[in-house]
């Protein structure tokens, strides 16, 4: 048997009594609700829209610019299972000029998940140990 | 590396799966209930008169007699909430944040126009879930401005406006009465004439008139312009409550009382 797909399964398989539902086969194909879909795909085109319109105004080396400066920013986090401060970050992208429903309601960083999960074993995710 | 930099969370739709299951096996959801509102707006000669009832209804229950719906968003701008009070009072509420933000980044005073950018957006982005119909009233350098904001998103820009149930009564004064470049007094006068044919026409509507009027350099709230729906009467001797007797009560206050001292000194300037 092909040794790199069985490993693949490995790493795809979900662990159910740690991070729940998310990620299965029940949640992917559970009923939704029209609005979460709508969002999610709102979140992506804002992202793809805002691009288009800063490569349309200063040139295509803009937006990449910005993305190669996100993703030195964004790399700068705790150990997993810790809340990240992403000052730069957010300094970069105005998002600290703003505030929302997202930064009150629903905060991964409130959720049971994240309090429950332990450093090891995000770690051992991390690192693929497991 | 994105979704790093896009905010998750917002509202949960963990029950949603759930809902659905128990919704097919035969469960009666819940439904939304009717809600019922007049709110209006108009422009006059110096600035924005807006008028909103006091009444909260849910289905045919009055909930609430003073209900305050015209709410906040910047000191030079205003805006009435008609559809699901939670959904109103926090989008305006976060509207307000919002702008607040804006202003002491950019140390301008906020436009109308952006507010209502900010609002057809979050309205849009939930498709109508979020049940706020909203008309927004202001004044920026651009003059004044007053606008209506569906619940799912669209707007309108007119000289005057109404919205919820008790819109059309409403509207029909407007249509019949409204002028261009009216005074403060005649402005006041239609609004108030129009949230009383919304109270006295619709079910939905009532308790008192509040009025808000925002020129260019100020902003006053009339609350209580006009009170259409008093009780006619009151039981001469209301019912006195029992009253719980206190058997004890101990105060512990601090040891010693503890004040603050302001010290004044210089503070350093430069580190020559």
């Amino acid at each position: 048997m092909d040794e790199k797909r069985v490993t693949g399964v490995e790493e795809d398989r979900v662990d159910v009594m740690r991070d729940g539902l998310s990620g299965t086969v029940k949640a992917e194909f559970g009923a939704k609700h029209p609005a979460q879909e709508r969002l999610s795909k709102d979140r992506e085109q804002g992202i793809k829209t805002k691009r288009e319109m800063l490569a349309a105004t200063y040139g295509t080396y803009f937006p990449t610019k910005l993305m190669i400066e996100q993703e030195i920013l964004s790399s700068f986090h705790r150990l997993p299972g810790l809340e990240s401060e992403y000052v730069g970050l957010e300094t970069l992208s105005k998002r600290d000029l703003d505030i929302d429903f997202c930064d009150v309601y629903g905060r991964p960083e409130d959720s049971a998940e994240f309090a429950s999960s332990d450093l090891h074993h995000e770690m051992e995710k991390q690192l693929k140990l497991k | 590396m994105e979704s790093m930099s896009e905010r998750s969370g917002g509202f949960s739709f963990d029950n949603v799966a759930r809902n659905h299951v128990l919704e097919e096996k035969g469960m009666k959801m819940p439904k939304a209930a009717k809600t019922g509102t007049t709110i209006v707006g108009v422009v006059y000669k110096d600035g924005v008169v807006l008028g909103a009832d006091t009444r909260a209804t849910s289905e045919t229950t009055v909930f609430e007699k003073y209900c305050e719906k015209i709410h906040y968003i910047a000191p030079n701008i205003y805006c009435c909430g008609a559809g699901t009070a939670a959904d109103t009072e926090h989008t305006t509420a976060m509207i307000a944040s919002k702008l607040e933000l804006h202003r002491l980044d950019t140390g301008r005073q906020s436009r109308v126009t952006t507010c209502l950018t900010m609002l057809k957006r979050h309205l849009f982005q939930y498709q109508g879930h979020v049940s706020a119909a909203l008309v927004l009233g202001g004044v920026d350098l651009h003059g004044p401005h007053l606008y209506t904001v569906y619940p799912h998103g669209s707007t309108d820009a007119l000289p005057f406006v109404t919205m919820g149930s008790g819109s059309l009564a409403a509207m029909a004064v407007f249509e019949s009465k409204y002028k261009d470049d009216m005074t403060l007094e005649e402005g006041k006068q239609i609004v108030y004439e129009a949230i009383s044919a919304g109270i006295y026409n619709d079910m939905g509507s009532g308790g008192n008139v509040n009025l808000c009027v925002i020129t260019k350099d100020k902003t006053e709230m009339l609350k209580g312009y006009a009170k259409e729906n008093m009780r006619p009467w009151r039981k001469s001797t209301p019912y006195t409550f029992p009253k719980t007797e206190v058997l004890t009560s101990k105060i512990d206050k601090p040891r010693t009382d503890i004040s603050v001292v302001v010290e004044s000194e210089k503070m350093e300037v430069s580190a020559s």
